[in-house]
């Protein structure tokens, strides 16, 4: 935990510097579609979680929907997303396009 | 004095992607007995200071390079991270200690940006230098908008340096925009913002990019703050906001509750600017801004903590005296207000609406003609009436999703009671009544409540019935002061929306039919068959995750779903079998490779 946490701190001050994330890093990032944020409340501190269905997880099956930990980074153009635990890369948010869906009774 | 293997190994140094794997590379000519040119041995060593030494060094790789043909693309490449270097060594670019990793981050950048952006790069970079570490975020956040607008402005143009260069970032030009931003009027001075956003990021520069998205956002549109926020907020705690008093920490902790507002989207239907929200939570003398230039910082403190968002809202509950251990959700509600989820983009919803729902029309049209744009989400009680299988709970629910609200299904034909009314606190286990469970549930006072087949509703009288229970709740003046049994509190539903569906309305009690606005929902005809097909295969696409596998249907392919859409009599459910089917055999009928 307390290693995570250095992590994340000397990872800001790489983005900070305009260092982070590495393409590599981001090459094999779990990837997540379909992303919306959800904000909450987590230690008296208002935060952003993303929920999503991710994809090239090692331990999830492709399409399963999740809710990340908080958000830590945030790329300007949602290319990618660093949260207290990993990167992710982000596909297509969800909301902005106009889907045609099918009617359901 | 060099063979042709030598002047690979000095390339692959040139491209290393870190310092270490520079290293490596050297010392494996060492070892394979190529004795390393002391070139490349001192390019291992160089520190960004190093001025001279790089420039000297440069010229000897160009001299190394340019004695056999190279491919032009990696000729280009290895330009451009000369190039680099030597913008590093003339101190026009930052770098980071190890060399190697900013030019393989930067040469791309090099080779793409044009001269302009480069300018404007190198501009900010040196800003950067003489700034030092200390975060103009931080400076942003606590002064005062003003003061916000004058360090920013002076962090760019400090230097004039560029006064003669016909570049966009001419000082002048900036400070004006800037300015203008700062003073509301917008636009032009927001898309400058922007761009100065954008090279600083494409200079790594990614702190003062924060400082300045913050000039180049606007409330309306909450995405733009998502970033903003997410960094800033992780940078208070990093501890990277710099030394603050204690009063300056409370000051732009506020500023950053306000930004998280504006990311959350609380603030969509303002027209102010940033400045303009925080202005309130400053002292009163910031009004007028004396013009250029400025060099006293104004100082101006004491934001008061109360950030309270300007959304319309509604107290549902205003007093009750004794809730019990079974109410403990509805505690919270007690004398708050209660959010409404405000109209946006009604023409788009109501698109949207008659586009999955070419039958319907007149319900669609009937359903969203209360609505205003900007206005509180609210709909006369409103009855959809058809034959089963048209689609007619899933465009109740369809109405309240595109607003991004929630929707509380009761079934009635499983309400043989008046339960809907809530159950009386004499019984151990009371519960409220469901508008007041919807509410709790959602947390917005116009929530959408959906009675599915109301006209199964059992009709005995014996324990209450559904009906009766329900007809008080659909009267504005009634249900703004119903007396809920079980919280034995008087509260407001006169904002919750009601949104009936019924086979048949012949059975209802009159009291109950006049009290909503019946919309009939037809059976759909073989008119709409390629528009409901067409959606059908989407939502199946979109189920199976990849849009625009299966095409559009073929002309025969509808002919036969059509044939059997018609002997199932037009119902949705038997057209979505139909498509699946014809997907399916579309799919084991395909050739094979």
């Amino acid at each position: 935990m307390k290693s995570d946490n250095k992590q994340l701190a000397a990872d800001v001050r790489q983005w900070l510097l305009g260092h982070y994330p590495a393409p590599v890093h981001l090459a094999t990032a779990p990837r997540l579609e379909d992303w919306k944020p959800h904000w909450t409340v987590v230690d008296d501190q208002a935060v952003m979680m993303l929920d999503g269905a991710v994809y090239d997880a090692p331990s999830m099956q492709d399409g399963e929907i999740i809710r990340t930990s908080p958000v830590q980074m945030l790329d300007r153009h949602f290319e990618w997303a660093r949260t207290k635990n990993r990167i992710y890369r982000l596909g297509q948010q969800a909301g902005i396009e106009i889907p045609l869906e099918g009617i359901w009774t | 004095m060099s063979n042709i293997r030598n002047q690979k190994l000095i390339i692959d140094v040139l491209r290393a992607a870190t310092r270490a794997e520079a290293d490596t590379i050297v010392e494996n000519m060492d070892r394979r007995g190529l004795r390393a040119e002391e070139w490349a041995d001192r390019f291992v060593r160089l520190m960004p200071a190093d001025g001279a030494d790089i420039a000297a060094a440069v010229a000897e790789a160009r001299e190394i390079i340019g004695l056999r043909k190279i491919a032009d693309a990696l000729l280009t490449e290895l330009n451009a991270r000369l190039q680099v270097w030597l913008r590093i060594g003339a101190g026009e670019l930052p770098a980071y200690g190890d060399l190697f990793a900013t030019v393989t981050l930067k040469w791309k950048w090099e080779l793409q940006s044009t001269e302009a952006e480069k300018t404007a790069a190198e501009y900010l970079a040196g800003t950067v230098r003489r700034q030092g570490p200390s975060p103009i975020v931080q400076v942003l956040l606590a002064e005062s908008a003003y003061a916000a607008a004058v360090v920013a402005v002076d962090a760019l143009v400090e230097a004039n340096q560029f006064e003669d260069t016909p570049t966009w970032l001419s000082k002048r030009w900036v400070t004006d925009r800037v300015l203008r931003r700062i003073k509301g009027d917008g636009q032009h001075a927001r898309e400058a913002a922007r761009e100065v956003v954008s090279a600083l990021e494409t200079a790594g520069c990614i702190e003062l990019s924060l400082a300045w998205s913050l000039l180049g956002a606007t409330p309306k549109n909450q995405m733009t703050w998502w970033s903003t926020w997410v960094g800033i907020a992780t940078m208070q705690r990093q501890g990277l906001l710099g030394e603050l008093s204690a009063d300056e920490a409370k000051d732009v902790t506020a500023a950053i509750g306000v930004l998280q507002l504006l990311a959350e989207g609380v603030y969509v239907s303002e027209a102010r600017s940033l400045w303009e929200i925080l202005r309130p939570m400053l002292n009163e003398d910031g009004e007028d801004l004396p013009d250029l230039p400025p060099r006293e910082l104004p100082r101006e403190r004491g934001f008061s903590m109360d950030v309270r968002p300007r959304r319309p809202g509604v107290v549902v509950l205003q007093h009750a005296k004794s809730l019990t251990s079974y109410h403990s959700e509805y505690k919270d509600l007690v004398g708050k207000e209660v959010p409404l989820v405000v109209a946006r983009g009604v023409e788009q919803v109501r698109l949207r609406l008659a586009l999955e729902y070419p039958h319907a029309l007149q319900a669609v049209d009937l359903l969203t003609r209360d609505l205003r744009e900007g206005e509180p989400v609210r709909i006369a009680p409103t009855m959809l009436l058809g034959p089963p299988g048209t689609g007619k709970s899933r465009l109740g629910r369809r109405l309240a999703d595109l607003f991004g609200m929630q929707t509380y299904r009761v079934d009635a034909a499983s309400a043989s009671d008046n339960m809907f009314g809530g159950s009386p606190r004499a019984w151990s286990n009371t519960t409220p009544s469901v508008p007041v469970r919807a509410v709790a549930f959602s947390r917005t006072a116009n929530v959408f409540v959906a009675v599915d087949e109301i006209e199964k509703a059992g009709t005995s009288s014996h324990n209450g019935n559904l009906w009766n229970a329900l007809t008080p709740f659909l009267e504005r003046e009634t249900s703004s002061r119903y007396r809920d049994v079980s919280l034995d509190a008087t509260v407001d539903l006169s904002w919750v929306n009601y949104v009936a569906t019924s086979n048949d309305d012949t059975g209802l009690p009159p009291p109950l039919r006049d009290r909503f606005r019946i919309a009939r929902v037809p059976a759909p005809t073989m008119a709409h068959l390629v528009p409901l097909a067409a959606n059908v295969v989407s939502e199946i696409e979109r189920e199976d995750g990849v849009p625009g596998i299966h095409g559009r249907l073929e002309d025969d392919e509808l002919a036969v779903i059509g044939d059997f859409w018609k002997r199932q009599r037009f119902s949705i459910r038997a057209l979505q079998r139909a498509v699946r089917a014809t997907l399916e055999a579309r799919a084991s009928f395909a050739p094979r490779h």
